[in-house]
């Protein structure tokens, strides 16, 4: 874009139109891409239903790394 | 070959028939259930119900029960059963309020406890941690907010009387005229009532509480369990729907698939996994878990139609809980200024517990158990 101060005011603004436009596709197409990977997770709802469940093996864990952690230190 | 195939399907469909004929028994149980605490406290307490549950006058203490307890029981819809069965037992309203209020908060320890199972990766431990610290946050704000309010103007106390009224002022055609519920419960209620009678007033309402209450938490484990294999299909279908959709689309699809599961934890802890892998963000999340509070309500009105003693009082209370929630929701979410403040606390909550797991520890025993005591210990002094 060196050449920003030889372009036209008609050509300018057409770029900021094109750059407008591309941003939005750019957006639209993150925002799509981000909704179908919570598809995927919601397709996977069973297992996360089995790994949302209150079990003492997770807290055991959670301590054992904590000891881990205290040891370290 | 084919006989096999054709076999196949109708078993299915035959356990399924099975799972709901449960369902609907746990159910019955459970609001049988609340009937026996209502029948027992009434029975113990001989009318003095105030006179016992004069350190809850204090509602500072009323609310730090409420968190205790259902941090312990790991269930506020097993808590806020018992409170109506007690309310109809006799146990002022005015008592029971704060208590609901600390229901909500301690319900919110178990999805905190489950976002501990993600410790091993930072990035996804404060995902998680977040997710699910959002809604202690929310919950706590409520109470800062309600608790004031309801001292000193007894607003939902106010707000449930006129709901209630609703539904007991119109005379015949009122609830108490038209409770088939209330019919088919009474054999079971007044069976155990006999039975226990024969130990005396006091010892007799002692045993039916303490039968409701085992009862309560037998029916709602059990039926939370069989809805969730039920209802995971319909859950995925709503969810499904609420993508992209908003907060409100959010907030409706969180209070249906907890009516749907019956357990406002069984929502909240869904999210925690899903936050954790990072396709859902916080915002996103934010919304099911207003909608959770909401949708757990739905039990105790249930448990609250069919109570016999105050039944009008325990209808009020089950309102007062379902008003809580919405108010909650339209208050704090729908002011500018406050719906971000409990995002902004998680993640910053979140960060601090990924660099530091000790302090997500000290988190969940402080909020949960040493604040409460605390609370507890300076209110009794006072």
């Amino acid at each position: 874009m060196s050449d920003l101060k030889v372009l036209t005011n008609e050509r300018l603004h057409k770029l900021i139109d094109e750059t407008h436009q591309t941003l939005t596709e750019l957006k639209k197409e993150v925002t799509r891409r981000e909704q179908l990977k919570q598809e995927h997770e919601i397709y996977d709802l069973d297992h996360h239903m089995k790994s949302a469940e209150l079990n003492i093996v997770g807290i055991k864990n959670f301590i054992a790394y904590l000891l881990d952690e205290a040891k370290k230190k | 070959m084919e006989n096999n195939q054709a076999a196949l399907p109708n078993r299915s469909e035959y356990q399924n028939y099975m799972q709901w004929a449960m369902v609907a028994l746990l159910v019955y149980l459970l609001i049988c259930a609340v009937g026996m605490i209502g029948g027992g406290f009434k029975m113990a307490t001989g009318g003095h119900a105030k006179e016992l549950f004069a350190f809850a006058s204090n509602p500072f203490a009323g609310l730090v029960v409420g968190i205790v307890a259902t941090a312990l029981i790991q269930s506020s819809s097993t808590v806020t059963s018992i409170i109506v069965g007690l309310v109809a037992g006799g146990l002022p309203v005015e008592l029971a309020v704060p208590i609901v209020m600390g229901a909500n908060v301690g319900t919110s320890i178990t999805n905190t406890i489950v976002s501990l199972g993600h410790v091993r990766a930072k990035e996804e431990f404060k995902r998680a941690f977040s997710a699910a610290t959002v809604h202690d946050f929310f919950n706590l704000l409520s109470v800062l907010i309600f608790l004031p309010l309801e001292i000193a103007f007894g607003i939902l106390e106010k707000a449930g009387a006129w709901l209630t009224s609703l539904f007991y002022g119109a005379g015949d055609t009122s609830i108490s005229g038209l409770n088939f519920v209330k019919a088919a419960t009474a054999p079971v209620v007044n069976t155990f009532k006999g039975a226990t009678q024969t130990l005396g007033d006091q010892a007799g309402g002692i045993t039916l509480i303490v039968l409701g209450i085992v009862l309560i938490f037998i029916a709602i484990t059990y039926v939370g369990k069989l809805l969730k294999q039920l209802m995971v299909g319909k859950a995925k279908d709503i969810m499904h729907t609420a993508i992209g959709r908003g907060p409100i689309s959010g907030i409706t699809s969180g209070t249906l698939v907890t009516i749907l599961v019956q357990s406002s934890s069984t929502t909240t802890s869904l999210m925690v996994p899903l936050a954790g892998s990072g396709s859902f963000k916080l915002k996103d999340i934010y919304p099911f878990t207003l909608g959770a509070n909401i949708g757990t309500c739905v039990t105790a009105v249930l448990a609250a139609t069919a109570v016999t003693g105050n039944a009008q009082a325990a209808l009020q209370i089950a309102f007062i809980h379902l008003i809580y929630n919405i108010l909650g929701v339209l208050v704090i979410y729908g002011t500018p200024m406050l719906r971000n403040l409990p995002i902004k606390a998680a993640e910053t909550l979140g960060q601090t517990a990924a660099d530091n797991k000790f302090a997500a520890l000290g988190y969940i025993l402080g909020v949960f158990f040493v604040f409460p005591a605390l609370c507890l210990g300076v209110s009794s002094a006072i």
